[in-house]
């Protein structure tokens, strides 16, 4: 079936061809939430209210070109409006984690399955993440969009709207912004 | 002046893109001889070039990471409109015949999801509805959830003490406190598995055969045998 068959069956009102819709896009989505965001937004509780919109709002779709540019409108608007409404409650939950998480540092056995690794690969993630929310909003989602499975210029054209060309040069401008963020932030070597 | 810094907007763009095609390994031959006669005045392109390809390395590995909690989210499809009160009744059918679709048919009317009234037996038949006093609130859904939880064995039980997250001074009297419940569950898996990185970076997971129990912290009571 073809994905504009998939897309008319599902604003049509079946919900298996809407689920099956979710399955392929959620990925991308996820990575324009993320450009939008605020920082201390939850991303998974924002993809969470994206999931109801399109629920709730895919019967309203009559033109199935017209889908990623609609979807990618509800996560914009959802992670814009939502996001700041979730901050305060984030806040509660950080507090809930770090006083579980002092739990179980007073508990040596909970830690043996951490690979040092692995939480240094998490962390470097984490970092660039950060750096990530501190490039300028034109170039965070194109950047961000790029690695999604690879997304392609054409594709990501599709999703935002923008020509492949603009798609292209804010990529390459967004990385280098991002090597000199990372660069700035990186600690300084002190000479004696 | 060959400092990148020097390059008018245009030229820097230009750079970029270069740069951008080759670690993304979409340069054309076009742009390897472009990218020659820019190093043949200034070599620190090829610096560049090696630093944003780690760079991407990093993002892409950062990216899929924080994208993967997608695979999480699934549709809410009992919030679908096609999912009324008679589809819910179809899918019942086709799924698990006549007896589900009469649990859905009193779970539509208390107003609760199948998946709420319907415990599955290990044989696949629906055991313990609740439909002969329906819940009306959140205390009595769990009470069933932990009575029908630990029949079946899903579920051991609630531990004896909460996790006070937040309290607040309430201006009627007492405080509004915010708190975990921890309830502890049962689950049977095919194999059980942990995170790993190889040298490149890559994460992967080994299969661990140890048996593992938490230790409860010094100064906790055991865990009581009985629930």
């Amino acid at each position: 079936m073809s994905e504009s068959d998939l897309i008319r069956r599902a604003s049509g009102g079946d919900a298996e061809a809407a689920g099956l819709l979710w399955q392929e896009h959620r990925r991308w989505v996820a990575a324009v939430v993320l450009a939008h965001k605020p920082r201390e937004a939850d991303l998974e509780d924002l993809l969470q209210e994206v999931a109801l919109v399109v629920v709730e709002k895919l019967h309203q779709l009559t033109e199935p070109e017209a889908f990623k540019g609609w979807l990618r409108a509800v996560a914009v608007n959802t992670a814009r409006a939502t996001g700041r409404k979730q901050t305060r409650r984030k806040g509660i939950l950080k507090l809930a984690q770090h006083e579980i998480g002092n739990e179980l540092a007073d508990d040596g056995s909970k830690h043996d399955y951490v690979d040092p690794s692995g939480v240094e690969r998490a962390e470097r993630s984490r970092r660039l993440i950060d750096l990530i929310a501190d490039l300028p909003e034109a170039y965070r989602e194109c950047v961000l969009l790029r690695c999604v499975r690879g997304m392609s210029h054409a594709q990501i054209s599709a999703v935002t709207g923008m020509p492949e060309t603009t798609v292209e040069t804010r990529i390459a401008r967004g990385r280098r912004k991002l090597k000199e963020l990372a660069q700035a932030s990186a600690p300084k070597a002190v000479m004696k | 002046m060959t400092e990148a810094t020097d390059f008018n907007m245009g030229e820097q763009d230009r750079r970029d893109i270069l740069v951008a095609r080759v670690v993304d390994g979409e340069a054309t031959s076009e742009d390897w001889r472009e990218l020659r006669t820019i190093a043949a005045s200034d070599q620190t392109i090829w610096a560049e070039i090696a630093e944003q390809q780690d760079l991407k390395r990093e993002l892409d590995v950062a990216v899929e990471d924080a994208v993967s909690v997608a695979e999480r989210v699934a549709l809410p499809m009992h919030e679908h409109p096609s999912v009324s009160p008679n589809s819910r009744m179809k899918l019942a059918l086709t799924a698990g015949g006549w007896l589900a679709a009469a649990c859905v048919g009193v779970a539509w009317i208390v107003g609760m999801t199948p998946q709420q009234t319907i415990t599955p037996a290990t044989n696949g038949a629906p055991q313990n509805i609740a439909m002969a006093n329906p819940i009306t609130s959140a205390g009595e859904a769990l009470a069933q959830y932990l009575k029908l939880g630990k029949e079946s064995g899903e579920v051991l039980g609630e531990m004896p003490s909460s996790v006070v997250i937040q309290r607040t001074p309430n201006p009627e009297g007492g405080y509004d406190v915010i708190y975990l419940r921890q309830i502890v569950e049962r689950t049977t898996v095919d194999g059980v598995y942990k995170p790993a990185t190889d040298d490149t970076g890559n994460t992967f997971f080994v299969p661990t055969s140890s048996t593992t129990q938490a230790k409860p912290a010094e100064g906790d009571a055991p865990l009581p045998a009985v629930w």
